[in-house]
């Protein structure tokens, strides 16, 4: 399967509690809801496109809880691509902490991740899809296990939160794919993982890191 | 008014820290000065110039200023000339007058009140490149009415960021983007009035 991750960011890259203002308020973050000026028609559509690509999911336990609350719980909408993708498709979930999700179509991946991943990866074909679950989406990065990087940068800068990208961490090349300017003013980025950067020409290996 | 336009090349991450050169900012030990020179080409540099020609003056914090003034005086060509041209507004309290670059001048009194002031006055836009410290004290005061962001394919994982907690929440529209042939992508966004609606 290829791997796929859909990361909904501010301008200033956080990617805590777009939805909602209580969906995550980890951190006394206070600004919960930040995106939801922008789903325009247009943009929904584009959202639901990825959603419908979806063979199957795997998420974060924080991200799996915040969807199975609202997306799991509520009523079918009918003709909703990312309601019948959540809750028709398989959604693994990666924790140690899971027990008995009440989730339809759920598995618990358990114990070493990024060698469960791999395996599914390996076993099947299509796209396996991450949303949210920025922890997870690390680790993935850390074990070149993503194919496919795709950002929705949401045109407001929100000043706290958790971002997709730490201050610290490692740094990645990425090969730009295609973006997507939305009337919305979100900006779609796609991207392929490729390697470490070079500076200035001076290869990584000169410097010593 | 005269608009106040933030204008840098970010990474992925958000990281501003010595796009050009390995020696440009070695503060808190970043190893990855020039990350934009792989990415540098005719493309981004007549992007980068049409970005800048509603340009009335700039606004430099001293770092940027002297580095500015370093660099391109040396490099000379068209950058040299332009710079040279364009009345320069610089935020320092340890330089003094006469400044060694043409049309420079030091930006007097305190800096969020001089540039509302210069903001308030009819104009071409006043330009901000690198000036890190002076733009997210902008940020903070909601000064700034635009971007212009070179944004390139990396992540860097260390490094000054462009927007530090603290700043907005503020929100804007996105005006024009354009890529590049290496994958930059030239993302022009303007203040909306009245901040975010959520």
């Amino acid at each position: 399967m290829k791997l796929t991750t859909t990361t909904f960011v501010s301008l200033d890259g956080v990617m805590q509690g777009v939805g909602a203002p209580d969906e995550d308020r980890r951190g006394g973050f206070e600004r919960g809801g930040w995106g939801t000026p922008y789903f325009d028609d247009v943009t929904e559509a584009a959202i639901g496109q990825i959603y419908e690509r979806a063979d199957a999911f795997l998420l974060g336990r924080t991200t799996y809880e915040i969807f199975a609350a609202s997306w799991g719980t509520m009523e079918d909408p009918g003709g909703n691509p990312i309601y019948d993708a959540l809750n028709h498709r398989t959604k693994y979930v990666a924790s140690t902490s899971l027990a008995d999700p009440d989730w339809a179509n759920t598995t618990v991946l358990h114990g070493d991740i990024p060698a469960a991943v791999r395996e599914l990866k390996a076993k099947a074909d299509g796209e396996l899809q991450v949303h949210g679950s920025g922890k997870l989406i690390r680790s993935l990065f850390d074990a070149d296990l993503v194919d496919e990087v795709t950002l929705l940068t949401f045109p407001v800068v929100v000043g706290q939160g958790s971002r997709l990208f730490p201050e610290t961490g490692p740094d990645k090349a990425l090969e730009w794919l295609e973006s997507r300017a939305l009337p919305s003013g979100v900006m779609m980025q796609n991207y392929r993982p490729a390697g470490r950067p070079t500076y200035a020409g001076v290869p990584t290996a000169a410097l010593g890191r | 008014m005269s608009k106040i336009v933030v204008f840098n090349s970010v990474t992925l991450d958000g990281v501003m820290q010595a796009p050009g050169r390995p020696d440009e900012d070695r503060r808190g030990g970043f190893k990855h000065g020039g990350w934009s020179v792989p990415y540098a080409n005719e493309e981004s540099g007549k992007l980068a110039a049409e970005g800048m020609q509603s340009t009335g003056a700039m606004l430099l914090g001293r770092r940027t200023y002297e580095d500015l003034l370093t660099h391109w005086d040396k490099a000379g060509g068209p950058y040299k000339e332009m710079l040279n041209g364009t009345p320069k507004y610089v935020v320092s309290t340890t330089l003094k007058e006469p400044l060694p670059w043409p049309n420079s001048s030091l930006l007097e009194g305190e800096l969020t009140k001089a540039v509302a002031s210069l903001r308030r006055k009819d104009g071409k836009d006043i330009l901000i490149l690198g000036s890190g410290k002076v733009v997210r004290k902008l940020l903070e005061k909601k000064l700034v009415d635009g971007l212009i962001l070179l944004i390139h394919p990396l992540v860097l994982g260390d490094g000054q960021r462009l927007f530090d907690d603290g700043v907005g929440p503020a929100a804007f529209e996105l005006a024009e983007t354009k890529t590049t042939s290496t994958g930059v992508i030239v993302a022009t966004y303007r203040r909306t009035r009245g901040g975010p609606k959520a």
